[in-house]
């Protein structure tokens, strides 16, 4: 008792630093848990607010996740909602730490922010801004691209019925808002590389390429690994905006843009059945929980030192 | 062990703050006048913010503190928002008095079965007896699930009334007897003369939220009762042969090219110049229309005009269950329905500034002498001023206790009593479907109804290819299991209502 003691008085700062995020962790994540349980009942209203009403609701086991499954489309929703994910969590590792490479090697430092600060931008926009932005280049009728099209003498598309195209708009669109963020990320880490390494490398002759390759790329690994499992966690969970707003929910382009998010959304707006919903995010907290602990399971098998936990 | 005392210690501190932040102060007792205890109540209303609506609350609580001892505090929140956040405060059991309520917003039936409302029963007869009478009995009719009233009816339209809305324009310039087309059929020759002299006009305009005139009470869309039969069959309306016959029509013209091509996909664009388009209308419904477009429309019904619970459930103000005073709700309800000069202020804001009375001169009353809902003033709005305080009419109150707008006739609240005394009640007005049992299986169709309705509905598809893909697709997802159900409790309050 009293060495523990003792251990937490050698560490109060870091303690107190520690403190602000975990109340918000006890306030917002913890204290809500037994909410819960609403996945497994029925939420009918009773006098007395809203704690009286819930532990009076029948219980009704797994009927609210019913839904989830007896529809015909779920293989579809389950396969754009992983598939979409797969391709992002790929990209989302490539392609920023490209962009985040390059920045560093420019000469012109002030040249380098603006490039910088204009990746990042897109990813404060919302993606109700987004896509009226996307519909003024994707409009049938009055869009710019088949303005140029028809003036090509070519017919033009009409974008938000034909799917084939939207695989690689939304991958291109999340991506576009994306990227900057990312790489800010890659970039803080990259700066805290210690400079000796390359200034060593250079006496040693070793080119720029080689120095990425040998240097900078080796020691992002073990961000690279954690935003891995990190999103892999979320492998079940789609960005609404992106899936929803974007192809200004289009029917006919569901089957592409159909994603766990969404289907939930539309099924269960006009019911407004609150424990159905809880089922929803239940599932896919948990699907995302079993992806994080394989993933780590499988990193740390490979190299023990960069897992997770 | 000294740990675990800490780490509660911050725990009840932490929980207690947040606590007395969910708190807020105490009430202030005031009294007014008469020496009453003043009650403040909460009433969300659907609509945006508007900028002038503190004068407008003082304005009435001025008014309402002396007279029956309550002040009222309006939150209005945006047509978008409107569902979710009252889905949350009523599930969390928030404490708010009166809430605006109907069939297609914050649903009447769902949040009457699940408990969310007060009936009404006893209170509308010690406290609403005068709003009880001026309200059309049609009305608290749909207002009743299971012998229960659990809301006050906006007293507006009672029936849906599909209508094709045409350009006046083009009516006169080739002088088209547009009084005489009804059905989708009769619309044919004139699109097609359309089209052939005027390639920049849109001959029938549509977009993705149209639905193809439908001859059926769509109880839980898209299943429900076809008008007319008394025999009562639930159906799919997609199985339905009028469905069916009006798709391929719909499909016909859109290939002969009446129809935009970019119907299935396209929100509505008021600058698209078209000959017709469909709109749910009202008596003068073309009045307002004109307004909306910037150019003059006429219009003409598209079937006769039918009363179900979702037209009848337009607009309705419910008190909630959590409410502490609802005997004061209902004392204002009651004096909103029946009050001029509240009802007025409410719906137009406050006179002289965002609008003015102007006298009806003695020969218009002499001419509408008789007629019900005949005012001594119109209303002409103030330019400048209305837009700071400009609310949806139905929300707040009975549409027939205020004043008619200087560009309208005297009489125009009579005509609407005349139309809806005419309408003639579907035959399943009046059931509620409960569908607890189904809640699964009704989850399903939004998905599969917002995949194709949009492509169906306009035409834009074959409906022999696309039809049979939606049906199976609700086949999988129980859609029998559903009409089953609904069988079931139809037959019921059937036999009910028959024994009665």
């Amino acid at each position: 008792m009293k060495e523990k003691w003792k251990r937490l008085k050698a560490n109060k700062e870091l303690l107190l630093l520690s403190l602000p995020g975990a109340i918000w962790f006890l306030l917002f994540a913890y204290l809500p848990l037994p909410g819960v349980l609403l996945a497994f009942k029925r939420l009918t209203l009773s006098d007395g607010g809203f704690i009286k009403s819930f532990m009076e609701s029948e219980w009704v086991g797994f009927d609210n996740f019913k839904f989830l499954f007896s529809s015909g489309d779920m293989w579809k929703v389950f396969r754009n909602t992983i598939g979409y994910n797969v391709i992002f969590i790929v990209l989302g590792i490539v392609l920023p730490i490209i962009i985040a490479l390059m920045p560093n090697e420019l000469r012109n430092k002030k040249m380098a922010k603006i490039y910088q600060s204009s990746m990042f931008l897109p990813y404060f926009l919302s993606w109700v801004v987004v896509s009226y932005c996307l519909y003024a280049f994707l409009n049938p009728e009055r869009g710019l691209i088949n303005m140029t099209l028809e003036s090509l003498g070519k017919d033009g598309i009409s974008w938000y019925s034909e799917k084939s195209y939207w695989p690689f708009i939304l991958i291109f669109m999340s991506q576009w808002k994306g990227i900057g963020y990312n790489a800010v990320v890659y970039l803080a880490s990259i700066c805290g590389i210690d400079k000796t390494y390359y200034e060593a490398a250079t006496l040693d002759g070793a080119s720029k390429i080689q120095q990425m390759k040998y240097i900078t790329i080796p020691l992002l690994k073990p961000v690279v690994i954690i935003l891995f499992i990190m999103s892999v966690g979320r492998i079940f969970s789609a960005d609404f905006g992106l899936f929803f707003q974007l192809p200004m929910d289009s029917g006919a382009l569901y089957d592409v843009t159909n994603v766990l998010d969404t289907y939930i959304y539309r099924a269960l707006t006009s019911l407004g059945e609150i424990g159905m919903s809880s089922a929803g995010a239940l599932f896919q907290s948990v699907v995302g929980f079993i992806m994080i602990m394989t993933a780590n399971k499988i990193v740390s098998k490979l190299d023990n030192e960069s897992a997770l936990f | 062990m000294r740990l675990k005392k800490v780490m509660v210690a911050t725990l009840a501190t932490v929980m207690g703050m947040s606590l007395l932040a969910g708190c807020g102060g105490t009430e202030k007792v005031e009294t007014n006048a008469n020496g009453e205890e003043i009650v403040n109540l909460k009433w969300y209303q659907i609509g945006d913010a508007q900028e002038d609506m503190e004068k407008v609350e003082q304005k009435i609580n001025e008014y309402t503190k002396d007279k029956i001892g309550v002040t009222i505090d309006i939150t209005q929140i945006s047509f978008g928002d409107y569902n979710s956040k009252m889905l949350v405060a009523t599930n969390t059991g928030e404490e708010f008095d009166l809430v605006y309520t109907c069939s297609w917003a914050h649903d009447f039936a769902q949040n009457a079965q699940k408990g969310a409302f007060l009936s009404l029963n006893d209170l509308l007869k010690e406290e609403g007896k005068e709003l009880y009478d001026s309200i059309d009995p049609k009305f608290w009719e749909a207002a009743t699930i299971d012998g229960n009233i659990y809301a006050v009816p906006s007293q507006k339209e009672i029936g849906s009334m599909p209508m094709w809305v045409f350009t006046k324009e083009y009516v006169d310039k080739y002088n088209i007897p547009y009084e005489d087309i009804h059905s989708l059929e009769d619309l044919e020759p004139y699109l097609k003369l359309i089209k052939e002299k005027e390639p920049d006009v849109v001959p029938l305009y549509l977009s993705k939220d149209f639905s193809a005139p439908a001859y059926m009470d769509l109880i839980q869309k898209p299943i429900g009762i076809e008008y007319g039969d008394e025999t009562l069959t639930v159906k799919n309306l997609y199985e339905t042969d009028k469905m069916m016959d009006t798709l391929r029509t719909m499909h016909k013209y859109y290939k002969a090219g009446y129809i935009n091509q970019d119907a299935a996909t396209v929100t509505p664009d008021n600058i698209i110049k078209r000959f017709v388009s469909k709109g749910d209308g009202q008596p003068y419904a073309e009045k307002i229309w004109s307004k909306d477009l910037g150019y003059e429309v006429v219009a003409s019904p598209i079937m006769d005009t039918v009363v179900t619970n979702s037209s009848a459930r337009g607009a309705m103000t419910a008190i909630s269950r959590t409410s502490k005073h609802p005997k004061e709700a209902m004392k204002f309800l009651n004096l909103v329905n029946t009050d001029e000069y509240l009802r007025n202020l409410l719906n137009y804001g406050i006179e002289g500034e965002h609008w003015d009375k102007v006298p009806v001169t003695e020969e218009e009353k002499k001419e509408f002498e008789g007629k019900d809902y005949i005012y001594d003033y119109k209303v002409k709005l103030n330019p400048d001023n209305q837009k700071k305080y400009s609310v949806p009419y139905y929300v707040q109150g009975d549409m027939f206790k205020t004043y008619v707008l200087d560009t309208e006739p005297l009489d125009k609240w009579n005509t609407f009593k005349e139309f809806n005394d005419e309408a003639v009640a579907a035959p399943s007005f009046g059931f509620n479907f409960d569908l607890s049992s189904v809640a699964t299986e009704v989850a399903t169709f939004q998905n599969i109804l917002n995949e194709f309705g949009s492509a169906i509905n306009t035409g834009s598809v074959d409906p022999d290819v696309y039809v049979p893909k939606l049906l199976e697709k609700m086949k999988a997802a129980g859609a029998d299991k559903v009409i089953k159900e609904m069988q079931k409790q139809i037959d019921e309050w059937k036999a009910n209502t028959k024994a009665e």
